[in-house]
């Protein structure tokens, strides 16, 4: 108790630190839950599909409608993109990667919506 | 008991800050919490006259949200109905195939509201802006992603049906006065459904909207806490999503932008955009790659962006002024000229531009 009394730190001050870090803690824990999930919606021809944005994966949609239509999305890094497509303006292809909440990829020749649905927002609206 | 205190000092002051912090934190997530109930969001996207549409609603719960979202389309359905010309029996594509030359073909008032409208713009513009341009669309091959540049006497042979003297309005419907001319809501018809669907959610209880239909963006009402939104103005030399800045705006308004960057080709090295002059029936070359409008009428936004585009840098901020519209033009030298009431809202942030001031 000698030590403690003499050293400029006391008892209850490490008290309080340990209180502060542990409600910090919490501030961020109950931050975080505001928005749990990453998640890509791919909708093809109205059917929709989802993906979890944290998992790297390849994602082909091929032709079942009898002509050549594909359209290859990767998800990679905590973002989608529409790696290539089939499409002859390849807007979508030229789109950049999508990881913020609320973005969106299409490609308007094969109808397939790309929305992403994640905890990191976004800081343009449209 | 004092000596309790002393001994203890620390432990009370730490448990009086632990509930304290513990106080804040509760109350703060709380209201968080609240808001979040309050409005949230939920973000639709799909297509629309030959372009994407994304819409993102603000309301009470999702029920409200997938409610709005159907009415939406349905207004821009009946829209479509009334001026698309990629629908074949809308009014404007049977008028374009069955009127009679010097005749008056009937259309409805609503149609022809905005036919008037356009027809004042080409006026006051000196013809930069047509609504009846079909005929050189189609030579170009515009809406089919044509990439060869037409023969100089198809373009001349369109020109001839591209006049806008020719159309003239009256009461009941409109005369056109030559042949094989068509009329084109293709540069206004976005903006039209930006205005459609404002007033349609006026008569709803979302608190907030932001569709953007193609190059045209309805900012309505607002999320819940009065701030501006925040729209992204696309970078025209960079990839789809890209911006080049950001304008922060209050609700109910339209951002319009037309770019030589949406739709385009090359030939010769050269560069042959979508946005076409009437008067010369070629792609407009004035240096401008990029003129974003925002108005609180979205047909004037749509319009005025593309007439401008077409005007040139000088002339196009003189006149969307005259409008009491606000502007940011873009140069091929990534020069940035933005009107007065736009300067403070409009934020740069896409390396390689100079804002002039």
């Amino acid at each position: 108790m000698d030590i403690m009394r003499n050293s400029l730190i006391k008892k209850g001050d490490v008290g309080i630190l340990l209180l502060i870090l542990a409600a910090a803690a919490f501030l961020c824990v109950s931050a975080g839950w505001k928005k749990q999930g990453d998640w890509v919606y791919v909708t093809v021809n109205g059917n929709e599909t989802v993906y979890s944005l944290k998992d790297d994966r390849e994602i082909s949609i091929g032709a079942d409608n009898g002509t050549d239509a594909y359209n290859r999305i990767v998800i990679k890094d905590h973002a989608v993109y529409m790696e290539s497509a089939s499409c002859p303006d390849q807007i979508c292809v030229r789109h950049k990667p999508a990881s913020k909440d609320g973005e969106t990829i299409i490609c308007l020749p094969n109808q397939v919506f790309i929305e992403v649905a994640s905890g990191k927002e976004k800081d343009i609206d449209n | 008991m004092i000596r309790f205190f002393a001994k203890y000092r620390h432990l009370i002051t730490a448990v009086v800050a632990f509930v304290f912090i513990g106080a804040m934190v509760y109350f703060g997530v709380r209201m968080n919490r609240l808001r979040d109930m309050d409005v949230q969001s939920e973000t639709y996207a799909g297509t629309a006259m030959g372009t994407a549409l994304k819409k993102t609603i603000y309301a009470e719960d999702i029920n409200q949200s997938d409610q709005v979202n159907k009415q939406i389309d349905d207004c821009i359905g009946s829209l479509e109905k009334q001026i698309s010309i990629r629908i074949a029996d809308s009014e404007i594509s049977k008028c374009n195939a069955n009127y009679a030359v010097d005749g008056i073909y009937p259309l409805s008032p609503n149609v022809l509201k905005y036919l008037k409208r356009e027809i004042q713009i080409s006026e006051e513009t000196d013809g930069a802006y047509s609504p009846c341009i079909r005929p050189l669309v189609d030579v170009w091959k515009i809406e089919e992603h044509g990439n060869v540049v037409p023969e100089p006497n198809a373009i001349e042979d369109a020109l001839k049906a591209v006049n806008t003297d020719d159309v003239e309005v009256v009461d009941t419907g409109v005369i056109l006065h030559g042949e094989n001319m068509a009329l084109d809501f293709g540069a206004s018809g976005k903006g039209i459904a930006c205005d459609e669907v404002a007033e349609l959610l006026k008569n709803t209880q979302v608190q907030g909207a932001v569709i953007s239909i193609g190059g045209s963006i309805l900012a309505y009402g607002n999320k819940g806490d009065n701030k501006d939104w925040h729209i992204g103005i696309q970078d025209p030399r960079d990839k789809d999503g890209e911006v080049v800045g950001i304008i922060d705006t209050e609700g109910n308004k339209i951002i319009s932008t037309s770019g030589d960057y949406e739709k385009y080709f090359e030939q010769d090295g050269k560069r042959y955009h979508h946005i076409l002059d009437p008067a010369t029936g070629y792609p407009a070359d004035n240096g401008l790659i990029s003129v974003t409008v925002v108005s609180s009428s979205g047909i004037d936004s749509d319009i005025l962006s593309t007439a401008c585009f077409v005007m040139g840098l000088e002339n196009g901020l003189k006149y969307v002024q005259e409008k009491g519209a606000e502007a940011i033009f873009i140069t091929a030298q990534k020069k940035i000229y933005v009107t007065d009431g736009l300067r403070k809202k409009f934020r740069l942030k896409a390396d390689g531009y100079e804002l002039v001031k």
